[in-house]
C-alpha cells in the first residue's frame, strides 16, 4: 500500500516523474510546433497575397486584344474620330495598369525571377513604352502613327501571351507546392497528435490507476482511522496526543472522564500543566519528554513512570503513565501519553500490605503461642513424671507397675513431642545460632553410645563407635547440636533394627587452615527405606510405617536434625537399601583451632604426701554441702583440723572470733562471696586478718585471678580439687615444705575427659572410706537430677538461681569425676560470666542426654563397687 | 462625422441658397441634384437610389466629390510598392448621398470588371473608400485611377482576403445599388 508506483524507489520515481515530465514537454512543444505552422499556412492561405492571380494574368492578353481592337477600331474609323482615339489611349493606359502590376516587388516579385517571364515582362514593357510614348501624342499625332501602333501591338503579342502561360504555369506549382506543404505539415500535426492522444490515454489509465489505488489507500485509512478511533474512544487509559511543545492536540474520552476538562478545553494547552501537579511540571518536562524522545525504554515501552496525576478539581491522584512519540503531520515530533489511574490498584495493594501484616503478625503469635503452651507443658509433665517415678518405688503389685510404666511411656512420649515442637518453633524464630566451643568427638561419640546403648540392647542391637581414618584433636564446634543430630540418628536406627548392629562412625574428610569437613555416620542393619520414601523423610511430621513396635513419634525428629545441619553449616542425607538397612549422613564444618596443643597428660607427682609438721587449724568457707564435705575430708585426712562455714558472711564472723593458721575460701557464694568475704577479712580487725586465704574456684579466668588477688587471696585452688596440689598445699602451711606453684598449674588438664572417673571417689574413698562417700555421691546425683528437672521445667533459665545451681552442680561434679558433665557446666557458666547466655538457654537440651549417660555410669560404678567391697 | 455634416450643410446652403429647413438627406440629394457634372464625368451611379427628381442616373465629377465627405489614410496594397497615402469618400457616405436604399453595390470597372459588395454598416477601420487621390495627386488610369476603391488593409487582417482585393476594384466608373 505505501509506495503508488511499485516499480520506482523514492529515487528513480522521481528521475521518472522527471523523464515524464520531460517527454510531456517535448510532445507540446512539438505540438505547439506544427499547430504554429498549421495555424501560420492558415493564415497565409487566408490572408491572400493577391486576388486571383489567374485572372490578373489572363487579363493583360484580353486588355492587350482589347487594345489591339481599338486600334484596328480606330484605324478603321472614318476620320479617326476622337473618341476612337480616347478609347485608344484608354485601352493603353488599361494595359500599362496592367503590366505595372507585375513590376511591384509584392506578390509577382518570384514570377520576376524566372528569366522567361523577366524576358518577356521586360519586351512587353518596352514596347508598352513605345505605345504610350505615341498614345501620349495629339489627337493628330496618334493618327498618323496608328500604323506604327499596329505594328508594335503585333510584334508583342507573342510576348504577352507568354507572359501570363508562364505565370500560369508558374502559379499552378507554387499553388501544388503549398498544397503539399500544408499536407506534410497537416500529417505532421495528425501523427503529433495521435502520439499525444496515445500518451495522454495512457496518462488517463494510470491517472485512472492511482485514482483507485489512492481511493483504497483512503478506504484503508478511514478504517484504520476508524478502529483507531473506537480504541481511543474505547480506552480505560487516558491517551492524550500532543505536540513538540507538549500542546494537547487530542484528548481521550477516558482522558475528559479522569481529568474532568473537556476535550475542547483542553486543546492547546500545555499537556503537563494541565494534568500534574505545579511543583512536579518542570522536571516532568524534563525527565518524561526528554527520555520519551531518546526512547528510553523505562517510559515508553515495559516500564510506565509512576507519578502523582492533578484532577480538575484539585484532587491528586496516584497514575501510571507511558510517553511515546511520533511523527506528526508537520514531520515534527509528536507526543502520545497513556495515563492510567491506579488509585484503586494503590488501594487494593496498601490493604492487601496491610491484611499480609496482620496475617503475618497472625501467625508469628500463634507460633508464640504453641512455644509458650508446649514450654508451659513442660513443667506439669515433669511434675507428672517425677512423681511416676516416686510411685514406683512403693510397692506396687504387677498390675499397678504395668499401669505405671504405660504412664510412663505414654508421659515419655508426650515430653519428646513437647520438646520437638519447641525445637521446632525456636527454629522458625530464627533463634537458634550454632556455638563455638572447644571439645573433642570421641567425647560426643562416647556420650551418645553410652546413652544409647541400653535402649540398644532392649532391642538385641550391638552399638559402637569408631574413627574411620585419623582422628582430629581438640575441635571447636556447637558439639551439642552435633550431639542431638546424632542422637536422632542412633534413637530412629533403634526403632528400625532388631538383634543388629548399630555402628557411629567419624571420618575427617578434609582439613586445611580453615578448618576440617567431619563426616558422621550411623550405619544399621534395619529395615531400610524404600527409594521413594528417602526424599520425604526429612520433612516434618512424615513417618515411615514400619517401625517395630509402639515407637511412634511426632515425625518432626529427622526435620529438626536437618534444621540443626543447616544451623551447623552442613549438610544431612541418607542412604537405604530396603531390608538391608540404612546410613545416615552428618556433614559438619569444625574448627581446628591452632594454639590448641594436645597436651599429653602431666606426670602425676606421685611423690608420697609429706609429713606435715604440724596440725594446721584450717577455715573452710563453702556454700556446696558436697564440695565442703570432701574438703574436710580430704584436710582432715591429713591430720588438720577444720572448721566450717556455708557462706561468705559466716566465714567472716569465725574468722574473726578465732585465728586459724588457713582459710579455705570459695568464690561464689551466696550472701557474701569469697572476694568480699576476703576482703572483708584483711580489712577487719578479727583475729584472721592476717592468714593466708586461698581462693577455691571451678572457674579460674584470668583476669579473674588478677581480681582474686588484689581481693587478698594469696594463692587460687582449682576445682574440681586435686588432691596432690591440696596436700602440697597444707605442708607448705605447716612447715618448711617449698611453696606450691601456681595454682592454675595444679590444674589437671586432662586430654580425655571422661563420663565418670573414679579416681575422685579413690582419692576421696583413701581418705573417707567408700560408705561415706555412697551417700555424698547419692546426693550429687539428687542434685544433678534437681537440675536437670528445672532446667526442663524453667522457663527461665536464664535466670540467676539456675546459673547458682550450675555452678554448684559444676563444683560437685568436679568433685566426684564427672568430668565431661564438669566441663559442660563449666563452659556454660563461663560463657554466660562473659555476657554469653546462649549456652545456658539451650541448657536444657544439652545436659539432660549428657547427665543421663553420666548418671548411667555411676550407677554402673557403684554396683561393681559393691561386690567388690563384699566380694 | 457629425461635425463634418454639418459643414457639409452649411457649405451646401451658401451656395446653392437652399433652406436651411431642409431635412438632413434631403440636403445630399439637394446637394447632388443642384449640382450638375461640370467637369468629366469620374462616376456614373444608377440603381435603387433617390437622384434629384427622380432620376435614377446620377452623374459626378471630382467637384462633386469633393464637396462629400473625405478621408485620408495610409496603407500598403499587393499592387503597390511601399506605403501609399489615399485620399477618397467613406463608401458609406457616399451611398448615404446618392440616397441609396439597396443591400448590395454592384460595382464595375473601365474594364468592364465587376464585382458585388454587400452594404452593410462598416465598422470604423473597416469601410471601404472610394479613393480619388494617391500620394496627394489624382490618379490616371495608368494609375488605376481615377477612382479606386480601397481598404485600410494594414489596420486589419480580415481585409487581407481574397473576397477584399477582389472588391477591391480599380478604375472603377459605375456602380448600381441593387435592392
Amino acid at each position: 500500500m505505501k509506495p503508488i508506483a511499485r516499480s520506482c524507489a523514492p529515487w528513480p520515481r522521481r528521475i521518472c516523474n522527471l523523464g515524464l515530465a520531460l517527454v510531456c514537454g517535448l510532445w507540446i512543444g512539438l505540438t505547439g510546433v506544427l499547430a504554429a505552422a498549421v495555424v501560420h499556412q492558415l493564415r497565409d492561405l487566408r490572408a491572400a497575397a493577391s486576388d486571383n492571380v489567374q485572372w490578373t494574368l489572363s487579363q493583360v492578353d484580353v486588355e492587350f486584344f482589347r487594345l489591339r481592337s481599338a486600334l484596328i477600331a480606330a484605324e478603321r474609323a472614318e476620320g479617326r474620330t476622337p473618341a476612337a482615339l480616347a478609347d485608344l489611349r484608354k485601352r493603353t493606359d488599361i494595359l500599362w495598369s496592367r503590366l505595372d502590376t507585375f513590376g511591384t516587388t509584392g506578390t509577382y516579385a518570384h514570377l520576376r525571377q524566372i528569366p522567361e517571364f523577366d524576358a518577356n515582362y521586360r519586351e512587353s514593357r518596352t514596347a508598352l513604352d513605345a505605345i504610350t510614348a505615341i498614345t501620349d501624342l495629339a489627337d493628330d499625332g496618334l493618327a498618323q502613327r496608328l500604323a506604327e501602333l499596329d505594328q508594335i501591338t503585333a510584334g508583342m503579342e507573342g510576348a504577352i501571351r507568354s507572359l501570363s502561360l508562364v505565370g500560369i504555369s508558374e502559379f499552378a506549382h507554387m499553388a501544388d507546392d503549398q498544397r503539399e506543404e500544408m499536407t506534410m505539415t497537416l500529417s505532421g500535426l495528425a501523427i503529433a497528435a495521435t502520439a499525444m492522444l496515445i500518451a495522454i490515454s495512457l496518462l488517463a489509465v494510470s491517472l485512472l490507476r492511482l485514482y483507485r489505488l489512492s481511493e483504497l489507500r483512503a478506504r484503508d485509512q478511514a478504517l484504520t482511522s476508524d478502529r483507531m478511533q473506537t480504541v481511543i474512544q474505547t480506552s480505560l487509559d487516558a491517551i492524550i496526543v500532543c505536540d513538540h511543545d507538549a500542546r494537547v492536540l487530542d484528548f481521550s474520552p477516558a482522558a475528559e472522564q479522569i481529568f474532568g476538562y473537556t476535550a475542547e478545553e483542553a486543546q492547546g494547552q500545555d499537556m503537563l500543566a494541565l494534568i500534574l501537579p505545579p511543583e512536579a511540571v518542570e522536571a516532568s518536562r524534563e525527565s518524561l519528554l526528554r527520555r520519551a524522545t531518546f526512547g528510553d525504554p523505562a517510559i515508553t515501552s515495559h516500564g510506565r513512570h509512576q507519578c502523582e496525576a492533578l484532577r480538575r478539581d484539585g484532587r491528586r491522584f496516584p497514575s501510571e503513565i507511558a510517553v511515546r512519540t511520533a511523527e506528526g503531520e508537520d514531520e515534527r515530533q509528536i507526543y502520545i501519553l497513556f495515563l492510567r489511574d491506579i488509585s484503586l490498584r494503590k488501594q487494593a495493594e496498601a490493604e492487601l500490605t496491610e491484611a499480609l501484616d496482620r496475617a503475618v503478625a497472625g501467625e508469628k503469635a500463634k507460633a508464640e503461642f504453641v512455644a509458650v503452651m508446649s514450654h508451659e507443658m513442660r513443667t506439669p509433665l515433669n511434675g507428672l513424671m517425677g512423681t511416676l517415678s516416686l510411685l514406683k518405688d512403693t510397692g506396687l503389685d504387677p498390675r499397678q507397675a504395668r499401669y505405671v510404666a504405660t504412664m510412663e511411656t505414654s508421659g515419655r512420649l508426650l515430653g519428646g513431642l513437647v520438646n520437638d515442637v519447641l525445637d521446632l518453633s525456636a527454629f522458625e524464630a530464627g533463634k537458634l545460632r550454632a556455638q563455638a566451643r572447644s571439645f573433642r568427638i570421641d567425647e560426643v561419640l562416647d556420650d551418645v553410645v553410652h546413652s544409647q546403648r541400653h535402649a540398644a540392647q532392649e532391642g538385641g542391637n550391638r552399638l559402637d563407635w569408631r574413627w574411620e581414618g585419623p582422628a582430629p584433636g581438640m575441635v571447636s564446634g556447637d558439639d551439642a547440636r552435633i550431639r542431638q543430630v546424632l542422637l536422632n540418628f542412633v534413637g530412629n536406627a533403634i526403632k528400625f533394627t532388631r538383634d543388629g548392629e548399630i555402628t557411629l562412625e567419624a571420618e575427617m574428610l578434609s582439613q586445611d587452615a580453615d578448618g576440617a569437613q567431619v563426616e558422621f555416620r550411623v550405619i544399621d542393619t534395619g529395615t531400610g527405606i524404600a527409594q521413594e520414601n528417602l526424599d520425604r523423610i526429612f520433612r516434618d511430621f512424615e513417618m515411615l510405617d514400619s517401625s517395630y513396635g509402639r515407637k511412634a513419634g511426632t515425625g518432626l525428629g529427622l526435620g529438626i536434625s536437618r534444621r540443626l545441619a543447616e544451623v551447623l553449616g552442613g549438610e544431612i542425607g541418607v542412604e537405604s537399601e530396603l531390608g538391608e538397612g540404612s546410613l545416615f549422613w552428618l556433614r559438619v564444618p569444625l574448627d581446628i583451632p591452632a594454639d590448641e596443643v594436645v597436651p599429653e597428660p602431666a606426670p602425676q607427682d606421685d611423690a608420697p604426701l609429706a609429713e606435715t609438721g604440724r596440725a594446721l587449724s584450717v577455715l573452710i568457707v563453702e556454700d556446696n554441702e558436697i564440695n565442703r564435705l570432701i574438703l574436710r575430708e580430704m584436710v582432715e585426712a591429713e591430720g588438720h583440723t577444720v572448721t566450717e562455714a556455708v557462706d561468705g558472711r559466716e566465714g567472716v564472723r569465725r574468722a574473726a572470733a578465732t585465728r586459724f593458721d588457713l582459710i579455705l575460701m570459695d568464690v561464689s557464694m551466696p550472701v557474701l562471696d569469697g572476694r568480699d568475704a576476703t576482703r572483708a577479712i584483711r580489712n577487719g580487725r578479727g583475729l584472721s586478718r592476717e592468714v593466708p586465704v586461698v581462693g577455691v574456684t571451678a572457674h579460674a579466668l584470668p583476669e579473674e585471678l588478677k581480681a582474686f588477688r588484689e581481693a587478698g587471696m594469696q594463692e587460687v585452688l582449682k576445682k574440681p580439687i586435686d588432691r596432690p596440689a591440696l596436700v602440697r598445699l597444707l605442708a607448705a602451711h605447716a612447715g618448711d615444705a617449698p611453696p606450691p606453684g601456681p595454682a592454675a598449674a595444679a590444674a589437671p588438664a586432662a586430654p580425655l575427659r571422661r563420663l565418670f572417673s573414679d579416681d575422685a571417689m579413690m582419692v576421696i574413698g583413701a581418705g573417707t572410706g567408700i560408705d561415706r562417700l555412697r551417700p555424698l555421691l547419692g546426693r550429687f546425683v539428687e542434685q544433678a537430677d534437681a537440675l536437670m528437672e528445672s532446667l526442663a521445667g524453667a522457663g527461665a533459665a536464664e535466670g540467676t538461681a539456675t546459673l547458682q545451681a550450675i555452678h554448684r552442680l559444676a563444683g560437685s561434679a568436679a568433685t566426684f569425676g564427672a568430668e565431661r558433665l564438669h566441663a559442660e557446666l563449666q563452659a556454660i557458666e563461663t560463657a554466660a560470666k562473659r555476657g554469653d547466655t546462649a549456652p545456658l538457654r539451650a541448657a536444657g537440651q544439652t545436659l539432660p542426654p549428657l547427665w543421663a549417660a553420666t548418671r548411667a555410669e555411676i550407677t554402673d560404678w557403684l554396683a561393681a563397687e559393691r561386690p567388690r567391697r563384699t566380694g | 462625422m457629425t461635425r463634418s455634416l454639418s459643414g457639409l450643410l452649411s457649405a451646401t446652403a451658401l451656395t446653392l441658397g437652399l433652406a436651411l429647413a431642409t431635412p438632413f438627406a434631403a440636403a445630399a440629394e439637394t446637394l447632388l441634384t443642384a449640382a450638375q457634372p461640370q467637369g468629366p464625368v469620374l462616376l456614373t451611379a444608377s440603381g435603387a437610389i433617390a437622384g434629384p427628381e427622380g432620376k435614377q442616373v446620377v452623374e459626378l465629377d471630382q467637384a462633386m466629390l469633393d464637396g462629400l465627405p473625405k478621408v485620408t489614410f495610409t496603407t500598403t496594397t499587393i499592387w503597390t510598392e511601399g506605403p501609399q497615402e489615399f485620399t477618397g469618400v467613406p463608401l458609406g457616405a457616399l451611398l448615404t448621398a446618392l440616397g441609396a436604399k439597396g443591400k448590395t453595390l454592384a460595382a464595375t470597372a473601365e474594364n468592364d470588371y465587376s464585382i458585388e459588395i454587400p452594404i452593410e454598416d462598416w465598422p470604423q477601420g473597416l469601410e471601404p473608400v472610394v479613393a480619388y487621390a494617391r500620394n496627394g495627386k489624382a490618379m490616371s488610369i495608368r494609375d488605376r485611377g481615377p477612382l479606386w476603391i480601397v481598404y485600410p488593409y494594414d489596420s486589419d487582417a480580415r481585409l487581407r482576403t481574397e473576397v477584399i482585393y477582389s472588391r477591391s476594384i480599380w478604375q472603377l466608373n459605375r456602380i448600381e445599388v441593387r435592392p
